[in-house]
């Protein structure tokens, strides 16, 4: 119980820690918020300075006043109290903790279903595999994912959105839903609706598998291929053990092991969203507004995604020491290191 | 469950669910038969992070199309074009600008268009700081259609303001008329701006126009505007809907180009996309100005380049052709005279200068650009520019990163200047901090690039950011405190402040002293450098000629008056044309039956429009010109003379003293001509030969007896009946 305190501790203080830092790596950037907003502004709709100015200013009142110090304590006597602050430049006057709560859910559907389905595939792969190291179809799978994990998924996200929705119109071209799933919604159709978003979500989730399933293989393999010269696996095979026994119990947890970290790492990140991956397909999740944020210097909203993220993957951590303890009992409290 | 039935069952699940979404929005697909549906970008999102709320810097304003302003203007001709209004006239006596209303237009939500809705309006920009209130001290309803401008400061823009730029009515007082009694009673700007934060808390549920088109939806992905039955103009709108899928980016609408995706856009091309369009069977491509460009600025702050020598040399060091190649084939065109003015307003504007040989074109000549560095006193060592304190000829170059065109044209740049033998480092800091004071705004470059000509055929936009400020910071903060205010233009013989002439050109009405001062400061640009203009930018509209018809654009007028409005933003050009009734579905495409469209597309003239510009009469008087001593050389002195010139009916007659500065040479004939002057903002623009005038002034004086004559004749008829 002790540990697990200390453990919770060291979490609230490294989120504690974290946040200062990005507060302050946010607060220093030298540009102007209302400038930020203006320039973009006269570039996309080519009005003149001074009016694109004006209908910027509109966000004054929303920006922080007083030294970074003051507004940092300002910030975090906030934060402490569920409050994000206002967004500045983004969604002019509207609370962060609103935005966030809508975009979050698109995100972890995108996200999520896109992890769980690398994670699966990528894991039934990765022992195959292992099983079969040093063969053709081995080698010729490294390569396969190897080529797939360094291309970049915004490059498989435009490849699907080229062929996928422009040539062969299968997809929609981007969007959570459309006029028909929102039509569907009005009618009470729900499931036309459900239909609609999942319709929307295929290519972002198809974007991130290509690009992920192949990474999970690679490292499911090296830890299957570990587990497999093990000698508890010989006894196992030596008892007469079935073979799917063997696989699953015995080589399969014990593989997983060592990614059961990573998956939770990726559990937490996976609040971030994908920054590109959402903007080439519009879709309005986490990744969309943090990068909103970022470009017109929305401090708060930029603090409140940061905020998410890092509580997400430290929580995640936390939930993996726990877990891991209860998983591999030589991990537990007062077991061998 | 265990791993092994948990994977195939998730993955059997996502499958088995696309499926039957693809089924369901194929089953839900209803095909409209004769909906003639318009489909052009928007780049919008929905709420939280796009806002139905005016106020907001992320309003969903779709101009032109649900929110419509006073007029429309129309860039090139320079003329408005009746929308909101109908009619509008000054009054000098008052000071008042008064706009007079179309009646029988009402807002999306069915409540009728007043007077009130513009004073809202007008009383909401007020709180935001809107440039028009620079202009105009207050706004008044006379009655329900008819609205007055208090004009604090009359000048050239001042209609441009109101009935254009800052014309959008976008608050109808039946939801906004509180905020806006508010800000009237308000007294200092503190107040002010806790009204405008009360007011952008406020979250509209929808968008509420007058426009042609209502907002049926926005996603994330896209917008659907339906046709507004109770349009003032409705019987004359052809499309029933109008889908603007959201795109951000050129390689997506390139997609959408190559489908047919859209009807009507503005994407940037590649040459190989241009060619396929126009060889399409289904759209072409009508290229029009940007009216702006892409120039190069030197920072006075680093000495070399403080000296007009040496901006010299590297405006000839550089070759305009290939910079202007590298931003985009077809995208860009070379400045034919670097004048901080494009093409379009050279040949409106300065055309005279061009013809009498006076602005140099600065064509590529590395030869004599070498010449006049080492007559500096530059060494060219290896290949490389030595400054003559010895040290190596080096400059910083600033590009905005992401501004895929400027940073190639920079390269370019840098490559060729490199070649020439002076070493430049490209720098590409994020657009926002480019145009901030972290890098380009507080000076912090050698060379940097910036925009000319400001969207504006009319050179004052295009002067005022080359002499005086850009985007709010003195020319000054941004290129030093060395940047000229005063100059001597040798062409003129004269010293001009800057300054002070393009806050004239602001201000004054006098079509000749327009241009006169238009071309004293693009002669300055042209002999200064104090930047140099490297390309002129053009925008191609993309047209789907299988879905629509569209006016012919090989038609002067046609082309200038409807296509060239799309020159910073597409949408109120597409929405003029429409709400004219001059887009109609293609009857081979639709199967609906439409009458042809005319071969000139004729816009509609405003009921009343008095604006009134000075008075410029010409009249030749004799001036002997007496020097205190004896004429030997060259000499320039004051001459004054004051006349009076007899004016037709409705012409304020003014007695008109001209101070100009004459050069005299011992060759000299008496009479000299003395022209134009500046007379106080009176009155229409005439330019009369005195001849005529009096021609003028017999007629109008034989029309009012005959008048007179025939009106007591038919008093006296009446009276027998």
């Amino acid at each position: 119980m002790h540990w697990l305190v200390r453990r919770a501790l060291i979490s609230f203080a490294t989120i504690f820690a974290a946040i200062t830092i990005t507060f302050f790596i946010a607060e220093a950037e030298p540009i102007d918020p209302i400038r930020a907003l203006a320039s973009q502004m006269v570039y996309q709709y080519h009005i003149p300075w001074s009016e694109a100015y004006s209908i910027a200013r509109a966000a004054a009142p929303f920006i922080p006043r007083g030294n970074p110090v003051e507004q940092y304590f300002h910030y975090i006597i906030n934060f402490f109290q569920g409050k994000l602050g206002l967004s500045i430049t983004v969604a002019t006057g509207v609370p962060v903790t609103e935005i966030l709560a809508k975009a979050i859910p698109w995100t972890v559907l995108v996200v999520g279903t896109a992890l769980l389905i690398s994670f699966g595939v990528g894991v039934l792969i990765g022992m195959a595999m292992a099983y079969v190291h040093g063969s053709k179809l081995d080698s010729a799978l490294i390569v396969v994912f190897s080529v797939l994990r360094s291309i970049p998924n915004y490059i498989i996200a435009l490849v699907l959105l080229i062929y996928l929705a422009f040539q062969l119109r299968i997809f929609p071209t981007g969007g959570t839903y459309d006029l028909a799933g929102l039509e569907a919604l009005k009618h009470g159709n729900i499931l036309g609706y459900i239909a609609d978003v999942l319709w929307h979500a295929t290519l972002p989730i198809l974007s991130w598998v290509i690009t992920s399933v192949g990474w999970w293989a690679l490292v499911m393999r090296g830890s299957t291929i570990s587990v497999l010269g093990e000698d508890f696996i010989t006894y196992a095979k030596a008892r007469g053990l079935p073979s799917s026994r063997i696989t699953t119990v015995y080589i399969g947890k014990n593989a997983l092991l060592p990614i059961f970290t990573l998956l939770m790492i990726s559990i937490g990140f996976m609040f971030g969203g994908s920054v590109i991956i959402e903007k080439i397909f519009n879709y309005q999740g986490m990744g969309w507004y943090l990068y909103q944020a970022v470009m017109n210097k929305d401090i708060f909203l930029m603090m409140g995604a940061f905020d998410v993220i890092i509580i997400a993957v430290i929580v995640s951590l936390f939930i993996a020491d726990i877990a891991y303890g209860l998983l591999d009992p030589r991990v537990r409290r007062g077991g061998p290191a | 469950m265990t791993l092994r039935y948990l994977i195939p069952t998730l993955l059997i699940a996502v499958v088995v669910l696309s499926t039957i979404a693809v089924g369901l929005i194929g089953a839900g697909t209803t095909v409209h038969a004769k909906v003639i549906v318009l489909k052009t970008h928007s780049w919008w999102s929905p709420p939280p992070a796009g806002s139905f709320n005016p106020a907001s810097p992320h309003f969903i304003n779709i101009v032109g199309l649900v929110f419509e302003k006073l007029a429309q203007w129309i860039k090139v001709p320079n003329t408005f074009v009746p929308i909101l209004a109908v009619g509008w006239k000054y009054v000098p006596e008052k000071h008042w600008f008064v706009v007079y209303l179309r009646k029988n237009v009402y807002w999306h939500d069915n409540y009728p268009f007043t007077c009130k809705d513009v004073w809202t309006t007008f009383m909401i920009y007020k709180a935001m700081g809107k440039p028009v209130w620079n202009y105009i001290s207050d706004v008044k309803c006379l009655n329900n259609y008819t609205v007055v401008f208090v004009v604090k400061k009359w000048g050239y823009l001042v209609p441009w303001y109101i009935l254009w730029q800052n014309g959008e009515i976008t608050f109808p007082y039946h939801i906004y008329g509180k905020w806006a009694e508010e800000i009237a009673k308000a007294t200092s700007k503190s107040q002010m701006q806790s009204i405008l934060k009360s007011l952008l808390e406020y979250q509209p549920k929808t968008l509420i126009g007058t426009g042609p088109f209502k907002l049926e939806t926005i996603t994330s992905n896209e917008v659907v505007l339906v046709k507004f039955d109770k349009y003032w103009n409705a019987k004359n709108v052809y499309i029933d809907e109008i889908i603007m899928p959201k795109i951000t980016s050129n390689q997506i609408g390139w997609q959408y180009y190559r489908t047919g995706g859209l009807d009507f856009d503005i994407f940037m091309m590649p040459p190989s996309l241009y060619n396929w369009v126009q060889h399409s069977s289904f759209a072409r491509v009508v290229k029009i100005y940007d009216l702006s460009g892409c120039a190069l600025v030197f920072n006075f702050r680093n000495k070399w380049l403080a000296n007009r020598e040496v901006r010299v040399a590297i405006a000839l060091a550089i070759n305009r052709t290939k910079v202007a190649l590298a931003g985009g084939v077809g995208m860009y065109d070379p400045s034919p005279y670097p004048t901080d003015l494009i093409a379009l307003q050279i040949n409106l504007w300065v055309k005279p200068l061009v013809e009498n040989g006076v602005l140099n074109p600065y064509k590529y000549n590395p030869q004599e650009a070498a010449k006049i560095l080492e007559s500096l006193g530059f060494k060219k060592v290896n290949g490389v520019w030595y400054t003559p304190d010895g040290k190596p000829f080096k400059l910083t170059l600033i590009a905005p990163g992401g501004w895929t065109d400027w940073v190639a044209m920079a390269t370019e740049v840098a490559q060729q200047l490199k070649n020439f033998g002076i070493q430049v480092e490209l720098k590409t800091p994020p657009a926002p901090a480019y145009w901030s004071s972290a890098w380009y705004l507080g000076g912090h470059y050698d060379l940097a690039l910036d925009f000319y000509g400001a969207w504006m055929v009319y050179p004052y936009k295009a002067m005022k950011r080359t002499w005086i400020e850009v985007n709010g910071v003195s020319r000054k903060v941004v290129q030093g405190p060395e940047f000229p205010t005063v100059v001597y233009l040798p062409y003129f013989h004269k010293k001009v402040n800057v300054t002070q002439l393009v806050q004239e050109l602001a201000s004054t009405m006098n079509p000749s002293l327009q241009h006169e001062i238009a071309e004293e400061l693009a002669y300055a640009v042209n002999y200064y450098l104090p930047e140099l203009a490297l390309a002129d930018k053009h925008l191609l509209i993309y047209l789907n000629i299988q879905h629509f018809l569209w006016p012919d654009w090989n038609i002067k007028y046609n082309y200038y008056n409807l296509y060239q409005n799309a020159g910073g933003g597409h949408l109120e050009a597409l929405a003029l044309m429409i709400k004219l009734g001059y887009v109609r579905p293609n009857p081979s495409y639709w199967g609906v039956s439409v009458p042809p469209l005319p071969k000139i597309c004729s816009l509609p003239s405003p009921a009343v429009a008095v604006v009134p510009t000075t008075t410029t009469v010409t009249k030749t008087t004799a001036v002997t010109v007496t020097t205190t001593t004896a004429v030997t050389k060259t000499t320039t002195v004051a001459v004054t003379k004051t006349a009076t010139v007899s004016a037709p009916s409705g012409v304020k007659v003014v007695t008109v003293t001209v101070t100009k500065p004459v050069v005299v040479t011992k060759t000299t004939v008496s009479p000299v001509t003395v022209t134009k002057y500046v007379a106080s903002p009176a009155k229409v623009s005439v330019s009369i030969p005195s001849g005529l005038l009096y021609g003028i002034l017999a007629v109008s004086i034989i029309a009012l007896i005959g008048a007179w004559v025939a009106a007591g004749v038919a008093i006296s008829l009446r009276k027998k009946a």
